[in-house]
């Protein structure tokens, strides 16, 4: 006994750094997971889905439009709900990402608004995240750079 | 000022009279711990007073676990914070140099100025040595280049080497920090030299 | 009981719980949610390709871009100056030293806008400054730059400029891409080198 009143001070440091440590680990509004998870996540883009594909999707799902206002795009789309991407991280917004237990589709128009919402959200710890693309294949180079063979870097300065 | 979030807009003046009293700091807690006294320091070597291994070890110790939390914490940015890059072969003969002038002179560079502030002949003299060993390195660095910029590393972590986490490695440090303390009290017992340790 | 031994339970204490925190700090977003959401609604985040086409033709030195695309895409053709960092090993310490730098605008690209900001949003969150996105990539890129012409009876100054602008932008894309590339390979570890050599260094 006496030797426990000796550490008390001790073992009352090492409470309250507990206590912090644990506020701060439990806080909703931090970022947490590993960046190298999410780039996992989104290469070779198995983080996307098609309209192809989302109709053959038998499974439950959500779609959250991502439009804003004047940006709001009129795709309907069944079981489609309008988040406004400002509005992404509003407590009523959150909760719905929270409860869903299906699928989550999101889409915009602008492909870099899905993109950035997807990474955010990711690191949120939402796993079950797709984008909805309205190309088969996103990404591909459309052109088709041809090299100009007869070029002469010593003749004609750059 | 570096990562400290909260510090970071001070102005220049500012940031150079907080490096100011942190220096002050820093001499004041060697010159109390005894470092100013060769003999404690050459101590550490024969076993007789371990304070060295002690403080160092604890002072290590305590920014590893202070700059992990601020920055679990938010308070702090460890991405802003200097990692040294490692050159293998500087680091080994470096510290072969380094560890043979510390037995022989009984101060590292730290120990020395604190030393030398409070007038200790052999502090002086020590210096000096350091200055001289500085101006020969510098003049013929380049005909010596290939070895030290030899098993370029880069800035490396010893964590990130190992591969466990950041907070795993604390906790093994802990550990051998806790173990080597052990060792060292043993030390003190069974080395002890009563009629150099009550002078210092 | 002494000080050693009070010492060492507060140091095994401490150091339990910093085994279990719960990630490393240094290698996850430092930004909060809120933050990086607000930051990535705005525009400003954006360059369009005419003006990474003007940065090129006035060799400006205050950016860098940054091509997200893999290695075998970057080698057959990128817009010059660039530095490779596929977005597939993004997370590779090894490339700290472009992304984490104060002095230098960065400007990420792909084929198109996605793989880009998905870039921007991680270096973005995880604290890095100075983070762009080109507008479209290089689809866009090749569209104006590369493919548009004049059409028309008279042409006002703006758009005089405007193509000419372009035109020197494709003039130089199309030199350097055709490089054989022996050649390329030489330019690009040359540029890795520099980086590398520009590490460190105390703030």
């Amino acid at each position: 006994m006496e030797q426990f009143k000796s550490l008390r001070f001790i073992f009352l440091f090492l409470i309250i750094l507990l206590v912090l440590v644990l506020v701060r680990s439990f806080n909703p509004n931090l970022f947490r997971q590993d960046p190298g998870k999410t780039v996992e996540a989104a290469i070779n883009n198995n983080n996307s889905i098609t309209f192809a594909q989302l109709k053959a999707l038998n499974t439950q799902y959500l779609v959250i439009n991502l439009g804003t206002g004047g940006k709001f795009d009129s795709v309907k789309i069944k079981n489609s709900i309008n988040i406004p991407v400002e509005n992404l991280l509003d407590k009523a917004n959150q909760t719905i990402f929270k409860e869903s237990k299906d699928e989550i589709i999101l889409y915009s128009a602008d492909v870099s608004t899905t993109a950035k919402v997807w990474v955010i959200l990711n690191q949120l710890g939402f796993k079950k995240l797709l984008i909805l693309t309205p190309d088969e294949q996103p990404e591909v180079f459309k052109y088709k750079f041809q090299p100009d063979t007869s070029v002469r870097l010593e003749n004609d300065s750059i | 000022m570096g990562p400290l979030s909260i510090i970071s807009e001070f102005p220049e003046w500012l940031n150079l009279l907080i490096a100011l009293f942190i220096g002050v700091g820093f001499g004041f807690a060697l010159e109390q711990a005894g470092f100013s006294s060769s003999r404690r320091l050459a101590g550490m070597f024969y076993g007789y007073d371990t304070t060295v291994l002690k403080v160092f070890f604890t002072a290590a110790i305590v920014a590893l676990v202070g700059s992990q939390l601020l920055s679990f914490f938010g308070l702090l940015n460890l991405k802003l914070v200097y990692v040294n890059p490692y050159y293998m072969n500087a680091t080994i003969i470096g510290g072969v140099i380094m560890g043979a002038g510390f037995i022989m002179g009984g101060y590292c560079p730290g120990t020395g100025i604190s030393a030398l502030s409070i007038g200790k002949i052999d502090a002086m003299i020590f210096l000096l040595g350091g200055l001289v060993g500085a101006f020969l390195f510098a003049e013929t660095s380049p005909y010596i280049q290939t070895i030290f910029l030899g098993n370029y590393k880069g800035a490396m972590r010893i964590d990130e080497w190992m591969g466990v986490s950041t907070g795993v490695f604390t906790f093994i440090l802990i550990v051998a920090a806790v173990f080597l303390f052990w060792l060292s009290e043993l030390a003190e017992k069974r080395f002890s030299r009563p009629e150099i340790t009550s002078e210092i | 009981m002494n000080a050693r031994i009070k010492f060492s339970i507060l140091l095994i204490g401490v150091g339990i719980m910093m085994a279990f925190l719960p990630f490393n700090t240094a290698r996850s977003f430092q930004l909060k949610p809120d933050e990086l959401l607000s930051k990535s609604v705005s525009d400003d985040i954006y360059f369009s390709v005419d003006q990474v086409a003007r940065f090129i033709n006035n060799e400006d030195t205050t950016f860098q871009l940054i091509d997200v695309r893999d290695a075998e895409q970057f080698k057959a053709f990128n817009i010059p100056g660039s530095v490779n960092i596929p977005f597939n090993d993004f997370s590779d310490p090894k490339w700290e030293v472009y992304l984490n730098q104060k002095g230098l605008k960065n400007i990420y690209y792909g084929n198109d806008d996605r793989t880009a900001c998905y870039a921007w949003t991680i270096s973005t969150g995880m604290g890095y400054g100075n983070n762009f996105v080109m507008k479209g990539g290089l689809n866009e890129w090749y569209k104006t730059v590369m493919l548009s012409q004049f059409e028309g009876e008279n042409i006002t100054p703006r758009e005089n400029a405007l193509f000419e602008n372009r035109f020197n932008a494709r003039k130089t894309f199309t030199q350097i891409n055709s490089l054989p590339d022996s050649l390329k390979t030489h330019y690009f570890n040359a540029k890795h080198l520099q980086a590398s050599k520009l590490d460190g260094g105390c703030e």
